[in-house]
């Protein structure tokens, strides 16, 4: 089936969301839909999926006008939707996700006819290559398997139309690998296939074609032939952008972070962080990769105070910080950039001045007996600004209505804003579009050169690589390897990631 | 000029919401009265004209009510100096003023825990243990025959000291068990009720010496709240200026202290103040026991002032329209205070318009539940507003 | 645009008040002009008008006030708050004869009385305590416990088990008096018969007395309340209930009802009120509130403007057990047969013993 959306215009209120956007996939075709957070992809896929209805513009299916008002429309004109975040009930097995709104039924009282559902699942996926256990239990299953469940129940719809948004989010590379060939093999068998992203060697490993798409508008069409990372980005920001982070050899002092055989819980009874052991020393950054859930954000949480550690030892400049509270921590000397920016890293409903002093606002110059000195910190704040290059309308606006880069600004020029002997950031360029990961890269990189130890935690591979001095990869609690840059290749450290043992 | 815009920006939905509430109360006037209704059959157009008169009978009533009738204010003017009439005159008023005092409190009080996050709906339980600490402070230190300005501040304190110890329970099952606070102020409410109850029967200190029946003793034989105004007959007395100062110290708190900063961040995001490093298990307990003192203030002012007997009737749900208060008030203490003197106005009122037309003054309550909905669903508020209009408009247009 | 429609509306509004403006005075009874004159007035409790008892009662005297030709008006509280600032409206509306209903105003009404003594003030369910009772101050108290123990008697008569039950809504006087008398009413009926009664829900000895009540968040419209009390007093073989708690009431009546078992009704004849429980309502212990105010308002429009403490009791008509509704078919079908002649005149001379003095109800507070 050829799919084409043309001229689509979507305006909310302030913001024009999709400005006479036309893309179009052909049957067989995997169209590749790039650009970041912000560009309009998401909008324009909830038009296609019926969730929302377009200002004007129209959407063709071979040929022929359609019009979605809800959902259940667009599945039944056979578009499938894949969502970044899965939509599955975790208690349910594989047969029951996939077949739940569309079951088979059988007898009088239209029972659902397990049997029947059951070799149909198990015929699409021998016909697309996706290996499930159609009995398996959800919840059991790795998030990449889950992914497939999640295919095949668009499959299972009928759709011709599959509809991929950001689908490696959740992957190690080796399960965005074989994402690839089951999205080649449904492409050959046909379908048409829709990916979104916003990582440039995802589209030109896996698409036909290419568009891009930059502030609501299309910016571009390119195949992956004639395009390179480069030129994509370029198209994708609008200016020249340096994709690799330049930065001169690290120079290593003495260690400033240790981490001796450190126990954290998850809180459910659970152990999170298994016997970590290792150290940062100044002037060195460590990148600790893993797949998202392998007790990362428990590590992290435990060298800042927020979760308490059940046994092991931290110790920062030889001093013992096991036990500490995160001011405790904090003014020990610890900046902490943290892994979900709305929920941990600032208040959304106070200004950017009282977010630049939320960890600060009790000392001098901030306060004195006390009250609150207004003038000092809007002083300082209103240099801050000047200093990280937020943009904002004033220091007494709500940071809910700055963009995600610009918060994120106001969080490290805080967090740096002060002597610094450890850096602990988490996903800190998460959802940030080019412009500012790459301002927000040589903050950190900065902050190495002037001596202090950075850690830094991602789930981004790409990331991981551009930054680390050396690489320690976490799998299941553990610590599964820590390698130096020149050692750490995409595919050992993918390997890792994936529990390989080093 | 900004500033201007700014505050009709402000206040322009509470507004809006006000008077579509009063809309709506006009029509419920209108289909309630069996008299308009048995009319609409055989002559609606007179039907109409009868339900606009008992509507127009009953918000002149209200006004009058809340702010005075001008034809009093005339009478008190030709007389010149007559202290009756110009009570009379300005009673209104004045009696708006003072049933807005309560409100004013509890509305603070409820508004300082709602900034921190913490749900306290025990503002009416706390009110009752402050008018129970006001009723024994008045009792013993005004029997002890201690002069009137150290009774008075025995009075406040024990009220304060009251409702924070009935808000600390709360706060720290809260802080320290994670105890839903909104279950246990509710129970805490129905406890300091029955608590009132069984030491006005039982304890014979408050007990009215020759009852059975669950009255304290009056307590102007013990101590008086002195009136503000010059006319000795208007009742408004020193509760009205506390609690406007109590607004004052409140938006300083809240806003040029490092506790306030601390409470404010809590309330907005747990895990980020928790991040940043500030205690948060304290600051719920912080906050119920700010909030619990200022309602027990209410509280005492309310029974030493206001009624000058203690009964288990001293809240009459002022816990409960105090939520509303500071909802509307969009939890700010000068917003608290406008929404507190319109409510205060609105009940005030309803009393002459239930005693002109006959109207419960439980229709008030309706028109406040009204306004709550209405300032909840600012969307519906809007398209009530605007698209009737906007539609024909567009009508005409074409 | 907008603006000129709202103005647009507000001139219809306008023109419409304009046309039938006043034409607002009701013409009401042709009685004298004196009387016309004459402002009565009730300043309502918490929870008054409606309540299907006691302040409807008071209600009840009022538009009877009314029908004689006395201008009328009320007010009704909402919380304490409210009760000076109701009384002091009644006084700048210019009433000449303020009552006030409900012990719980009690320092409302004793400054006002004091600061006008121009106007007369009664107080029901409640009187004077303090010293030498003003001039224009008129207390009305009722010894309902005369007329609950004709009901207790007449209860313990008609039950087959032998055991009666009754609760209340909260336990203060007002409230207990009316069980003293039930209790009362069924130990005269033992010993005189020599039959054993036993009464649930209450024991007036020792004092202040022990017993069933409502709980506090809602005591007087708690109607679930009334009803699963009912059926556990049923259960324990209660086959007469007197609730004395308002309208929680109307549940115990509900359920004694569907049970085809019998009620006594309370404060007002609640037969009438409340038509629907004919069947179940045997009568009710009743003080005549309306006939007292109705009464009071006469009284200080004839110049007397009080100065005393008045008691109802059975001697006097401030308290009585309602008529026996042999009229009602409802009434009929339950209690036609059980409520003899004989019946009836050993509760008439039960209650010329009270009214003689030779029968006090605080003598048969236990059944020895």
């Amino acid at each position: 089936m050829r799919l084409e959306l043309r001229e689509i215009t979507k305006q909310f209120p302030g913001v024009l969301a999709n400005d006479r956007v036309s893309i179009a996939v052909d049957k067989g075709e995997v169209l590749g839909l790039l650009g970041e957070n912000g560009a309009g992809k998401t909008t324009l896929m909830n038009i296609l999926s019926g969730l929302y209805r377009p200002d004007s513009g129209a959407i063709l299916i071979d040929g022929t006008e359609r019009v979605f008002r809800d959902p259940a429309e667009a599945i039944a004109a056979g578009i499938g939707m894949v969502h970044q975040h899965f939509m599955l009930v975790p208690v349910f097995d594989v047969i029951e996700s996939v077949a739940l709104g569309a079951e088979p039924t059988t007898g009088p009282l239209g029972t659902f006819d397990r049997a029947t559902a059951r070799k149909q699942i198990i015929e699409l996926s021998e016909r697309y290559g996706l290996a499930v256990d159609p009995d398996a239990k959800i919840e059991n299953l790795p998030v990449g398997v889950r992914q497939r469940v999640e295919i095949l129940k668009a499959l299972y719809r009928k759709s011709d139309i599959l509809v991929l948004d950001e689908p490696s989010a959740v992957l190690t590379p080796q399960e965005t690998e074989e994402l690839f060939e089951i999205i080649r093999g449904l492409a050959k068998a046909g379908t048409s296939v829709i990916f979104i992203t916003h990582k440039l060697n995802e589209v030109l490993a896996v698409a036909d074609r290419i568009t891009v798409l930059r502030r609501g508008a299309v910016a571009g069409n390119t195949t992956p032939s004639k395009a390179d990372a480069s030129s994509l980005a370029e198209m994708m920001v609008g200016r020249e952008v340096q994709l690799t982070v330049s930065r001169g050899a690290s120079k290593p002092g003495k260690p400033i972070l240790q981490v001796q055989a450190m126990n954290v819980l998850d809180g459910r009874g659970g152990v999170a962080v298994h016997e970590a052991s290792f150290e940062v020393h100044a002037g060195e950054i460590l990148a600790v990769a893993g797949v998202q859930g392998n007790g990362q954000t428990e590590l992290v949480e435990a060298l800042t105070g927020l979760r308490p550690i059940d046994s092991g030892s931290l110790i920062l400049d030889g001093n013992h910080l096991e036990g500490g509270s995160p001011r405790h921590i904090a003014d020990a000397g610890v900046a902490h950039i943290p892994e979900d920016r709305s929920r941990d890293g600032m208040i959304k409903g106070m200004t950017v001045a009282e977010n630049y002093v939320l960890n600060a606002y009790h000392r001098p110059p901030f306060s004195t007996g006390g009250r609150l000195d207004l003038k000092a910190i809007a002083a300082r704040a209103t240099q801050a600004v000047k200093d990280f290059d937020v943009r904002t309308p004033s220091i007494d606006t709500d940071i809910a209505s700055l963009s995600g880069g610009n918060q994120q600004k106001v969080i490290v020029a805080r967090e740096f804003g002060r002597d610094v002997r450890l850096v602990v950031a988490a996903q800190p360029t998460r959802g940030l579009d080019v412009g500012s990961i790459e301002y927000i890269h040589h903050r950190i990189v900065e902050q190495r050169d002037a001596g202090a130890a950075v850690l830094i935690v991602s789930t981004e591979l790409d990331e991981v690589l551009a930054l680390g001095d050396r690489v320690a990869v976490m799998y299941e609690g553990r610590i599964v390897g820590i390698l130096d840059a020149k050692d750490a290749t995409r595919e050992r450290v993918g390997l890792l990631m994936g529990g390989a043992v080093a | 000029m900004t500033r201007l815009r700014k505050l009709l920006a402000t206040i322009r939905l509470p507004a809006i919401s006000v008077l579509v509430a009063l809309l709506v109360g006009a029509i419920v006037i209108m289909l309630s009265d069996l008299e308009v209704l048995g009319k609409i059959p055989q002559d609606p157009l007179g039907a109409i004209v009868l339900g606009v008169q008992r509507v127009y009978l009953a918000y002149t009533s209200l006004l009058m009510g809340a702010f005075g009738d001008p034809a009093k204010f005339g009478k008190a003017i030709a007389a010149g100096g007559d202290a009756v009439l110009w009570a009379k005159a300005f009673r209104p008023i004045t009696e708006t003023l003072l049933a807005s005092v309560p409100l004013m409190f509890v509305g603070l009080a409820v508004m300082v825990s709602f900034r921190t996050g913490v749900f306290n709906i025990g503002g009416e339980g706390q009110f009752m243990m402050g008018a129970l600490g006001g009723t024994i402070a008045a009792i013993v230190l005004g029997g002890a025959g201690l002069p009137t300005p150290i009774t008075i501040l025995g009075v406040v304190a024990l009220g304060a000291l009251f409702g924070a110890a009935w808000a600390f329970i709360p706060g720290i099952l809260k802080a320290r068990v994670g105890a839903s606070e909104v279950i246990t102020t509710i129970m805490l409410n129905y406890i300091a009720n029955l608590f009132i109850f069984f030491l006005l029967v039982n304890w014979e200190l408050i007990q009215r010496e020759d009852r059975t029946q669950p009255i304290s003793k009056a307590l102007d034989k013990f101590v008086v709240i002195p009136t503000i105004l010059p006319i000795e007959a208007l009742r408004l007395h020193l509760g009205f200026i506390v609690a406007l100062l109590l607004a004052v110290v409140v938006s300083w708190f809240l806003w040029r202290t490092a506790k306030g900063f601390e409470l404010r961040a809590a309330g907005l995001n747990l895990p980020a103040a928790r991040y940043a490093g500030m205690g948060a298990a304290s600051s719920v307990v912080i906050a119920m026991l700010i909030s619990g003192a200022i309602a027990g203030i209410g509280g005492a002012f309310e029974v030493v002032g206001t009624v000058k007997q203690l009964t288990t009737a001293i809240s009459g749900g002022v816990g409960f329209t105090a939520i509303a208060i500071a909802l509307v008030g969009g939890t700010r203490p000068s917003g608290v205070v406008a929404t507190s003197l319109v409510f205060g106005a609105l009940r005030n009122g309803g009393a002459l318009m239930g005693l002109n037309t006959g109207i419960p003054i439980d229709l008030l309550f309706f028109i406040q539940a009204l306004v709550i909905m209405f300032i909840a669903a600012p969307s519906l508020t809007q398209r009530l507003i605007r698209s009737p209009f906007k539609r024909r408009v567009k009508e005409a247009t074409a | 645009m907008q603006k000129s429609r709202i103005l647009a509306l507000l001139a219809i509004l306008a023109l419409l008040v304009a046309a039938c403006g006043g034409s607002t005075a009701s013409p009401s009874a042709s009685a004298d002009a004196g009387k016309a004159d004459y402002k009565a007035c009730i300043a309502f409790d918490v929870g008054g008008i409606g309540d299907k008892s006691f302040n409807d009662s008071a209600y009840e005297g009022l538009k009877n006030a009314e029908k004689e030709g006395f201008t009328v008006a009320y007010s009704e509280a909402k919380g304490a708050t409210d009760y000076a600032k109701n009384i002091q409206l009644l006084i700048d509306q210019d009433c000449k004869s303020i009552i006030v209903v409900g012990f719980s105003q009690g320092e409302a009404v004793v400054a006002a009385t004091k600061a006008n003594p121009e106007i007369a003030f009664a107080w029901v369910d409640s009187t004077w305590g303090d010293g030498e009772v003003p001039a224009n101050f008129t207390g009305l108290d009722f010894q309902i416990d005369e007329a609950s123990m004709l009901a207790g008697y007449a209860a313990a008569a008609i039950s087959t088990s032998k055991v009666i039950a009754t609760y209340g809504g909260q336990p203060f006087g007002g409230v207990t008096r009316f069980m003293d008398g039930w209790v009362a009413g069924a130990n005269y009926y033992a010993k005189k018969t020599g039959t054993k009664v036993t009464v649930l829900g209450w024991t007036p000895l020792p004092r202040p007395g022990s017993g069933t009540f409502a709980p506090s968040d809602n005591p007087w419209g708690n109607k679930e309340f009334g009803k699963t009390t009912a059926q556990q007093f049923m259960s324990q073989k209660a086959d007469v209930v007197h609730p004395v708690a308002g309208q929680t009431g109307e549940g115990t009546y509900e359920a004694m009802l569907a049970a085809k078992k019998f009620s006594v009704g309370v404060d007002s004849d609640q037969c009438l009120t409340l038509p629907q429980y004919c069947g179940t309502l045997m009568n009710s212990a009743e003080k005549k509130i309306g006939a007292v105010v109705l009464a009071t308002i006469q009284k200080n429009y004839g110049g007397d403007m009080g100065g005393e403490n008045l008691t109802g009791t059975l001697a006097n008509g401030g308290v009585g057990l309602s008529a026996w509704h042999s009229e009602d078919a409802a009434w009929n079908a339950t209690f036609g047969a059980l409520i003899t002649d004989a019946l009836k005149s050993e509760v008439d001379a039960l209650a010329a013993g009270i009214k003689d003095g030779s029968i006090k109800v605080s003598d048969y507070f236990t059944s020895k």
